[in-house]
């Protein structure tokens, strides 16, 4: 995985870097197949054809790499998700990469929203709806509908920052105060700036196959939820991410207690919580107490995005879900650095698209 | 001025209520048949946009009408967002509007009521044509 953040460096240059980093440990031409996942290449970058772009770029690069590109997908868990339900479901020869780029940090942040919005139903579009505005109708739902204080989206957001603080490849490396997130502006009520990831550029590359790594996926799971937000049976959840948890912990056959490490979607800080809950950690309104108490801290009961999650280590959109994989991978192997959770043995991974209508999650366990 | 106090909607055999356009109930795949339900709701969740391409601050909310069916809702007047504001929901241009209390509608609104009033034909929502 690259460095997430701003990049001088091209689209093709972050494809090149994340894939040689990810060849340190594999040889290349025991790839057969490549799922590719990048949200917007042609309205960011000017790619017309990006499958063509990324086959090219493989093939100058690494001549021994004869690799079929699928795609693209809009965000790196999706990618990940049908490259294994491929594998699990064929006989697939040699090895299978999943490689995720985005490079959006060039374009004004104006240019950004109105491309952000490309994941907002055309229906909901109609009244002005932004991502950011679904997500604060979320958010007052669930604050109002489980008695969530306010001040737990910025133990949220000041958590996350404190990790990121100690990983290298975090867009911000950080601390921020409470009070600095509590007096960010508003961007739509009641979600703040310091609620909000920012947009980052970054790749990252993860290589599926059976040559005995110590660390496995166990289990893996889809969900999805109304297509039209407003029309969801409760707007301060996520269906998507309980059926999508529920699928990856019955297929490694784990339960949710048993998890040591655990990276979630939090475009917004309260989707974390929400997130946490509806994958069966604590009960709905809940996960807020464990998290002022410290046992979603580094060191405490359930390490809780370590690497700093998407507001702090940075949202590159296309990339996310993969680059949760490469930080519980790491901290599975025990290669964490500052920010490794002592005895990780099992980590779970969910990533969401737009407010949550689809939404993968993954189990991997170490040997 | 009077506001219509009916709004149109879509039910399926089931009787499940959908304010948006579908093709089959998305609950239990039937068939859907236009009907026309009470306007009065009750706001749930509501936000003032002020980050967006416009520039200009938008009011949104999710508005659930009495009889159970939800939508996305342009905000009008006060509201106290509480989740229990009670709103009267209009559609117009293709778009539900919430109208809380002081709701100020400008000439070219009472226009577009008045001629409604008067048997015209509402304003169509986007086709699907």
């Amino acid at each position: 995985m690259t460095r997430i953040g701003r990049h001088d460096s091209s689209y093709h240059d972050l494809l090149r870097e994340a894939v040689s980093l990810a060849f340190d440990r594999v040889d290349p031409s025991r790839i057969t197949r490549t799922y590719f996942s990048s949200f917007a290449p042609s309205e960011l970058c000017g790619i017309a054809d990006p499958i063509g772009a990324v086959m090219d770029t493989l093939a100058e690069a690494f001549p021994l790499l004869d690799a079929h590109v699928l795609g693209p997908y809009r965000t790196g868990g999706e990618a990940l998700f049908y490259a294994l339900e491929h594998r699990s479901g064929a006989s697939v020869a040699g090895d299978t990469m999943v490689l995720a780029c985005e490079k959006m940090t060039h374009v004004d942040a104006a240019t950004a929203a109105g491309l952000l919005s490309l994941r907002v139903n055309p229906a909901e579009k109609l009244y002005g709806a932004t991502l950011p505005a679904l997500s604060a109708l979320v958010t007052q739902a669930y604050l109002r509908s489980f008695d969530v204080p306010y001040h737990a989206l910025h133990l949220v957001a000041a958590k996350n920052h404190r990790n990121a603080a100690r990983n290298p490849k975090a867009h911000f490396q950080r601390e921020i105060p409470l009070r600095e997130i509590a007096s960010s502006p508003l961007v739509a009520d009641p979600l703040r700036r310091h609620h909000c990831a920012p947009m980052s550029d970054g790749a990252a590359a993860c290589i599926i196959g059976d040559d005995g790594d110590d660390v496995s996926f166990r289990g893996w799971g889809a969900g999805s939820d109304a297509p039209l937000f407003h029309e969801r049976e409760h707007l301060g959840r996520f269906r998507a991410a309980a059926i999508a948890a529920g699928h990856a912990f019955s297929g490694a056959r784990v339960r949710p207690d048993e998890i040591d490490v655990v990276e979630v979607h939090d475009a917004f800080s309260p989707f974390e919580l929400i997130n946490l809950e509806e994958m069966g950690f604590f009960r709905m309104g809940e996960a807020w107490r464990a998290l002022e108490d410290g046992e979603l801290d580094i060191g405490g009961r359930l390490a809780v995005n370590p690497s700093g999650g998407m507001k702090a280590r940075g949202h590159p959109i296309g990339v996310c879900g993969l680059t949760s994989v490469v930080e519980i991978y790491q901290q599975l192997r025990g290669e964490g650095g500052d920010r490794q959770h002592p005895g990780a043995r099992l980590g779970a991974i969910q990533s969401a698209g737009g407010v949550s209508q689809r939404s993968y999650a993954f189990v991997l366990g170490a040997e | 001025m009077r506001l219509p106090r009916r709004i149109p909607a879509h039910r399926c055999s089931h009787g499940c209520l959908w304010l948006h356009e579908h093709l089959y109930c998305p609950n239990c795949r039937t068939r859907l048949e236009r009907v026309n339900i009470a306007s009065a709701a009750v706001l749930v969740s509501h936000t003032t946009v002020r980050v967006n391409p416009t520039g200009e601050p938008i009011r949104l909310g999710v508005a659930r009408t009495t009889t159970g069916a939800t939508t996305l809702c342009v905000i009008r007047g006060v509201v106290r967002g509480n989740g229990r504001d009670r709103v009267v929901l209009v559609l117009r241009d293709g778009r539900f509007h919430a109208l809380g209390r002081r709701a100020r509608l400008d000439s070219d609104w009472q226009a577009s009521a008045s001629s409604r009033a008067q048997g015209q034909s509402a304003p169509r929502r986007h086709s699907r044509r």
